[in-house]
């Protein structure tokens, strides 16, 4: 039966690898891309994990593609940087079972430390940048991604953003709808998959050859629809940057990429040749325009919309106005009244979280910290965490502090325990190794929570809901060879305040587990 | 039909993103194109949360022209007050007058605002939906209570409201039904104080 239901771009990119017969899905939760999996783990007949980080995630789909299987792995934009080591390679070998790599950006940094644009990317690495621009397309082109990364031999960059991931639009649906999964045969020729010089001088000719024929295919796609509505102006643009362009220029020429890498050059000249004006509206870089003028295509982009933050209707409608010197139609009134106070997100009043940092503001010490809800460390009441860059680096910027003569018994790291099981094992690793005397407090509050508390490898469970093998952090770190290990409630404040200043005065790698489950999970 | 842009606005925990998802079932199921997008992450943490939903005939963006909102419903008092720019003549706005003060002003010195001074005129509703809320039983129908607010205004019914309640809360549905009702039958006799 056809249902039309509201799905997000996050439910319906889960329900388009299910249709498109991906069996196996894995990632790292990160906002806004964390529902996708989590959607996708409630089908039947898949599988689905939280790995360990994204690099491993994009491994273990690297190897499930190589074992015959459609593999889905999904990561927030600045999760692929995590995963590139593998991605770029993983370009030069290609796939045997269909592999996209689903990567969700935040312009506008709604929830992430930076705003990078990952299009690039796929120039980069010379592989398929696909990008929806609502929940239907979202769901719909899983399986284009899929097809052309088994007929490129390539994996494939699902693009979206915030926007694609969050918002819910109508989507159809057959609820009778039964998936099948396509297993080829493992295959793993040792020249295709071998990246040594005497291989990867060969695969990378092969790549540049594929980027030819894909350069072909991209000018017939249907994943690049031209609406030519009027000749006076037209738009190219993608992703939810055309909603908005919808909205905002009525009736006028558009012409949407749902695949932007590489561009169709030939189909855009034509576009352009068909209106008096062009323009390129797209979020973040001037990724599209820059590509286009280096073609000699006269164009008007970045000189009119804004490079930094994501852009709405209200942006684009006042940019273009003010640069074109139409008049207002809808001038934006401000009647706001009087200052109202902010409101940030702020630890919740029972989270453990609160009582180390109580501790470590008390004692004014210097804070490296980490990515999850403890960031908010860093603002009053505690004002207790002064770094804060990416995953896994409070042990790392701690101890390099130390390196550059700092007195050790000042610094201390924090990080959570789904951070430190994502990439802060390594840290702890490399300072036992060069002999390092930085204190590491571990925030284990037993889920990942910022993300919406999703499992992980020292929390007992797994993705699909099964009880699973507990990592013991105290074991972990003793067999990594830390001179001395505690364990502590954070809220037992005098008792962590005497066990933080009794560490600080010593040397060798110390690490303080302050354990307490998150308020949010009780 | 013109598009109908709503804007759900209130503080992290409160329901305003269950609140937006029932009102945009209500819509899809009346037959309109649907779209409604709001921003998740951080907002559990006692944030300020915001939702527009938007349907009609045809819907190309998510995010309405600010100053296009048919309807501001504030679950919290200061919240409407922060959102006030997207107003226009004919905005409704519906006020849930509990005041949930944020950790923010012992840092910042500022007072709670004087909401009603600052926002007011005819279409500005301000309600105890907390307080009716409770009178039910369950505090948590203050969602239900606030959207029978704004069904005052469209022609969305009672039962259109059940089927999209029941679709994604099985309990309650007495309470939730109770506070629906009383939502819409206070802004229809609301006076202006």
């Amino acid at each position: 039966m056809k249902q039309r239901t509201l799905m997000s771009g996050d439910e319906a990119i889960a329900r388009g690898a299910y249709e498109a017969g991906i069996y196996a899905g894995f990632g790292y939760p990160g906002t806004p891309s964390t529902e996708i999996l989590e959607n996708f783990a409630q089908y039947k007949g898949i599988y689905a994990e939280w790995s360990i980080n994204e690099k491993v995630a994009l491994e273990a789909a690297t190897g499930a593609s190589l074992g015959g299987v459609r593999t889905m792995v999904t990561m927030k934009h600045v999760g692929l940087n995590v995963a590139l080591d593998a991605y770029m390679t993983l370009a030069y070998t290609g796939i045997n079972g269909g592999l996209v790599v689903v990567c969700a950006d935040d312009p506008g940094m709604h929830s992430s430390q930076n705003e990078q644009d990952n299009r690039y990317i796929g120039k980069f690495s010379y592989t398929p940048v696909i990008e929806p621009s609502d929940s239907r397309e979202a769901k719909d082109f899983i399986k284009d991604a899929v097809e052309i990364s088994e007929k490129f031999d390539l994996p494939v960059l699902y693009r979206i953003t915030t926007r694609i991931a969050h918002s819910k639009s109508v989507v159809e649906i057959d609820t009778d709808f039964k998936a099948e999964f396509p297993k080829k045969k493992l295959d793993v020729p040792w020249e295709k998959y071998v990246m040594m010089p005497l291989n990867a001088k060969k695969k990378r000719v092969q790549l540049v050859d594929k980027y030819q024929k894909m350069k072909a295919f991209v000018e017939t796609t249907k994943l690049n629809t031209e609406e030519l509505l009027s000749d006076d102006m037209g738009f190219i643009t993608s992703g939810d940057v055309y909603q908005y362009v919808k909205e905002v220029f009525p009736g006028k020429s558009i012409l949407k990429l749902g695949m932007l890498n590489p561009l169709p050059i030939q189909k855009i000249k034509a576009f352009a040749s068909k209106v008096k004006k062009l323009y390129v509206v797209e979020e973040l870089e001037p990724y599209i325009e820059d590509i286009l003028k280096a073609e000699g295509i006269k164009l008007e982009g970045k000189s009119i919309f804004p490079l930094i933050d994501e852009l709405t209707p209200d942006i684009i409608r006042d940019s273009f106005n003010k640069a074109t010197g139409v008049p207002l139609r809808h001038p934006t009134s401000d009647v706001r009244h009087t200052v109202v106070p902010s409101r940030p997100p702020s630890l919740c009043a029972d989270c453990g979280h609160r009582g180390v940092f109580k501790v470590l503001s008390e004692l004014g010490l210097t804070v490296a910290g980490d990515i999850g809800c403890y960031t908010l460390g860093a603002l009053p009441p505690f004002s207790a965490l002064h770094t804060c860059i990416d995953m896994g680096a409070a042990i790392n910027h701690a101890y390099g502090i130390e390196k550059a003569g700092e007195p050790s018994d000042k610094v201390v790291a924090v990080i959570g325990d789904s951070t430190f099981m994502h990439s802060g094992i390594t840290g702890i690793a490399n300072m036992v190794y060069n002999g390092g005397n930085t204190l590491t407090i571990i925030l284990d509050n037993r889920t990942t929570a910022m993300t919406g508390r999703q499992p992980h490898a020292a929390a007992g469970k797994t993705l699909m809901g099964k009880e699973t093998n507990n990592i013991n952090l105290e074991k972990l770190l003793e067999g990594l060879g830390v001179t001395k290990v505690a364990v502590i409630d954070p809220f037992e404040s005098k008792k962590l305040r005497e066990l933080v200043v009794e560490y600080l005065a010593q040397n060798g790698v110390r690490v303080i587990i302050a354990r307490r489950e998150c308020a949010l999970l009780k | 039909m013109k598009t109908v842009n709503i804007l759900v606005v209130g503080v992290g925990g409160q329901g305003v993103v269950a609140a937006s998802d029932i009102i945009s079932d209500m819509a899809l199921a009346r037959g309109f194109d649907v779209k409604k997008s709001e921003i998740h992450g951080m907002s559990q943490r006692g944030g300020a949360v915001s939702s527009f939903v938007r349907y009609g005939e045809h819907i190309a963006s998510p995010l309405p022209y600010k100053n296009d909102m048919d309807f501001i419903i504030s679950f919290e008092e200061m919240e409407a007050l922060r959102w006030s720019d997207h107003v226009n003549e004919g905005t409704k706005i519906i006020v849930n007058t509990l005041k949930i003060k944020p950790a923010s002003l012992a840092i910042s010195k500022l007072e709670y605002p004087d909401v009603k001074a600052l926002l007011k005129g005819a279409h500005v509703y301000y309600l105890d939906g907390t307080g009716e809320a409770k009178k039910t039983g369950n505090e948590k129908v203050v969602n239900s209570f606030m959207i029978g607010a704004m069904c005052a205004f469209n022609d969305f019914t009672a039962d259109d409201f059940n089927a999209a309640l029941t679709k994604r809360v099985k309990k309650y549905t007495e309470e939730n039904m109770a506070a629906f009702n009383k939502g819409k039958e206070m802004v229809k006799n609301y006076v202006l104080s």
